[in-house]
C-alpha cells in the first residue's frame, strides 16, 4: 500500500469522522452576528477614542 | 522474525508518514487534535507580537510622529489592521479546522492559492525571518562587545554569523513542529512581558515623562496630518502583516470566539506594550532596538540575560513565522514536494532569508518600506477573503471540496484559479500603491483622510463580488450557496 492511498484513507476517516462526530459540535459554530457586532465596536471604540484623543 | 520486523518497520514508517502528515499536513484537524483554548491562544500571540519587530515598530512610528500621537496611531492602526487580518484568515481556518491556505482554495482555486503563496506570502516570510535573524544577530553581537570588549560592528560580519546561528536553531525548533514551538512560546510570552516592563523601567529610570512627551519626532514631514497618517498607515500594514500565519494556527482553536479574540486580542495587546518601548527608546534615546542601548542602561549583568532573552524570543518567533509558510509551500506546491521531508523544506524555506542575513543594514534600513509594500498586498487579499467568506458563502465552505480534485471539484474555477480574486487582489493593490506609494512616498489627497489600506480593501471587496458574480455565481460554478454541514454547530 503506498503512502498516497495510507494518506487518502486517513484523509477520509477524518473527513468522515468530523461529519458524523462533529458535525453539532461548537468547535465548529459560525462567527455569530452578536460576537461581529460586539467585535467590531471594540475596534471602532478603540480607534475612534484614539482620533479624538489625538485631535483634541 | 526478520520479515515480521520488516513488516513493522514498513507499517510504523507509513504511520509516522500518515502522523507528520496530520501534524505538517493540510488534513483536516478532528477535534481532539485542536488543543488550544483562549488562553493558550493568546499567549502565542503575544509571543509573536513582543518579539522584536515590534521595537522597530515603535521605533519607525516616531520617525514621523511624537510619543502621544504615535500611541494613537499605533492604536488606530493596529486595532483596525488587526481586525481586517482576523476577519481575512483566522474564522474560515478555524471553522473548518483546516490549515490556512487549504481552506483558500474555495477563494482562488487550487492553483490560486499556489500563485497567492509563491508570490506575496513566501517574499513576506522570508523578509520577517531574515528581519529576526539580524536581530538576533545584532544581540549577540552586542553581547560579545559588552561582556568581551570585542567590538564589533553591529551590522558587520559577525551579525551574519550569529543571524546563521539564529536560522539553524529557528531550524531545529522548526523541524520539531507546532507543539515545540507552542511548548516554548507558554514560557517565552510570559518572560517577554516582564523583559519588556524591565525595559520601560530602564529608560524612564534615565529619562523624565516630560521629556518623552515634549521629545518632537525624529524625521517628519512638514505636513502634520500628512505625518499622522503616514503612521497611521504604516502600523496598519504592521497590523496586516500577520496574516500569513493566523489562520493555520487558528485551526488549533476549539472556537470561533476564542480564536478571534486570542488572534486579535493577543497580538494587540503584545504589539502595544513592545511598541511602546520602541517609540520611548526612539525618541529619547535615537534608537528603537534595545540591542543598542539595553546593556549601557541595564547594567552588564541584567542587560546581557535581558538580551539573551530577547535573542531566542527571536528563534521562537521566527518558528512560529515560518512553520505556516512552509506548511502553506508544501500544500500549494501539490506532488513537486509530496515525498519531500518537512525538515528539509523547512531548510529551503530558509535559504533566502540566511542569504539576505549577509546584507543586515538592508532590512532595517527599508523596514518601513517592506511593512508597506506587503501591506498593500495583504490589504488587498483581505477583501477579497472576506467578501468571498461573509458575504457570498455565508461563512459556508463544503470540507470536502478542499480535497476534490480534477473535474469533479466544485471549486474548480477557471483551470483551478479564481480569475476574478486574482485580479481583485492586483488592481486593488496597485490602488493602494497610487494612493500612497511608500517608495517614493508620494500620496493623493485622498490618504490623508482614508489612509490607503481601508480604500484598497473596500475596493477589494465590491470588485471581487462584480467579477465573481459574472464570471462564476451566476454560473453556478464555485460551490455557492451549499448547504452548512455544521449548521446545527454551537446551537443549544
Amino acid at each position: 500500500m503506498s503512502q498516497n492511498t495510507e494518506l487518502d484513507q486517513e484523509l477520509e476517516r477524518r473527513l468522515v469522522e468530523i461529519e458524523a462526530e462533529e458535525a453539532n459540535d461548537a468547535i465548529h459554530a459560525a462567527l455569530g452576528g452578536r460576537t461581529i457586532a460586539v467585535f467590531l465596536a471594540a475596534v471602532a471604540v478603540i480607534a475612534g477614542a484614539s482620533w479624538a484623543v489625538s485631535a483634541l | 522474525m526478520g520479515g515480521v520486523g520488516t513488516v513493522s518497520a514498513s507499517k510504523k514508517s507509513v504511520e509516522a508518514a500518515v502522523a507528520e502528515e496530520a501534524t505538517y499536513g493540510a488534513l483536516p484537524l478532528t477535534k481532539k487534535e485542536r488543543v488550544w483554548g483562549a488562553g493558550d491562544f493568546s499567549w502565542v500571540t503575544i509571543s509573536l507580537a513582543i518579539a522584536t519587530w515590534a521595537f522597530l515598530t515603535g521605533g519607525s512610528t516616531v520617525l514621523l510622529v511624537g510619543f502621544t500621537d504615535g500611541i494613537a496611531t499605533m492604536l488606530i492602526g493596529n486595532s483596525i489592521g488587526l481586525a481586517i487580518m482576523a476577519f481575512g484568515s483566522v474564522v474560515l481556518s478555524q471553522r473548518i479546522g483546516v490549515e490556512q491556505y487549504r481552506a483558500l482554495k474555495s477563494v482562488f482555486g487550487i492553483v490560486g492559492v499556489g500563485i497567492v503563496v509563491f508570490t506575496i506570502v513566501l517574499l513576506t516570510e522570508m523578509g520577517w525571518t531574515s528581519l529576526l535573524g539580524v536581530l538576533f544577530g545584532r544581540a549577540f553581537t552586542e553581547i560579545s562587545n559588552q561582556a568581551f570588549g570585542t567590538g564589533f560592528d553591529t551590522y558587520g560580519p559577525i551579525v551574519t554569523v550569529f543571524a546563521l546561528l539564529a536560522i539553524l536553531i529557528g531550524w531545529i525548533v522548526l523541524s520539531r513542529g507546532p507543539v515545540t514551538i507552542s511548548k516554548l512560546n507558554r514560557f517565552v510570552a510570559p518572560g517577554l512581558i516582564v523583559v519588556v516592563g524591565f525595559m520601560m523601567v530602564m529608560l524612564m529610570s534615565q529619562n523624565s515623562w516630560a521629556d518623552l512627551l515634549a521629545a518632537p519626532p525624529v524625521a517628519p514631514f512638514e505636513d502634520e496630518q500628512l505625518n499622522f497618517m503616514m503612521a497611521v498607515e504604516f502600523n496598519l500594514g504592521a497590523g496586516l502583516s500577520w496574516w500569513p500565519v493566523m489562520g493555520t494556527l487558528a485551526r488549533l482553536t476549539r472556537g470561533p470566539r476564542a480564536a478571534v479574540w486570542a488572534s486579535w486580542g493577543g497580538l494587540f495587546i503584545g504589539t502595544v506594550l513592545a511598541q511602546i518601548v520602541g517609540m520611548a527608546a526612539g525618541l529619547m534615546l535615537g534608537d528603537p532596538d534595545p540591542t543598542v542601548w539595553m546593556v549601557p542602561l541595564g547594567g552588564p549583568i541584567l542587560g546581557i540575560l535581558t538580551l539573551l532573552f530577547v535573542g531566542f524570543a527571536n528563534v521562537t518567533s521566527m518558528a512560529s513565522i515560518a512553520y505556516s509558510t512552509v506548511l502553506a509551500v508544501k500544500q500549494t506546491s501539490g506532488r513537486a514536494l509530496a515525498k519531500v521531508k518537512w525538515k528539509h523544506i523547512c531548510a529551503g524555506f530558509l535559504v533566502l532569508p540566511a542569504i539576505l542575513s549577509f546584507f543586515p543594514a538592508f532590512m532595517y534600513e527599508q523596514f518601513m518600506t517592506f511593512v508597506l509594500l506587503s501591506g498593500a498586498f495583504i490589504a488587498a487579499l483581505c477583501g477579497v477573503i472576506i467578501a468571498d467568506y461573509f458575504i457570498l458563502r455565508k461563512q459556508r465552505v463544503p470540507l470536502r471540496a478542499l480535497y476534490t480534485e480534477g473535474k469533479d471539484d466544485p471549486m474548480r474555477f477557471t483551470g483551478g484559479v479564481n480569475i476574478a480574486a486574482l485580479v481583485s487582489v492586483a488592481v486593488s493593490a496597485a490602488f493602494y500603491l497610487w494612493i500612497y506609494n511608500p517608495i517614493t512616498l508620494e500620496t493623493l489627497p485622498l490618504f490623508q483622510y482614508t489612509t490607503a489600506t481601508l480604500p484598497a480593501t473596500a475596493l477589494a471587496m465590491v470588485l471581487y463580488l462584480v467579477l465573481n458574480w459574472l464570471l462564476y455565481v451566476r454560473r453556478g460554478d464555485g460551490a455557492y450557496g451549499v448547504p452548512d454541514m455544521f449548521a446545527a454547530a454551537g446551537r443549544k
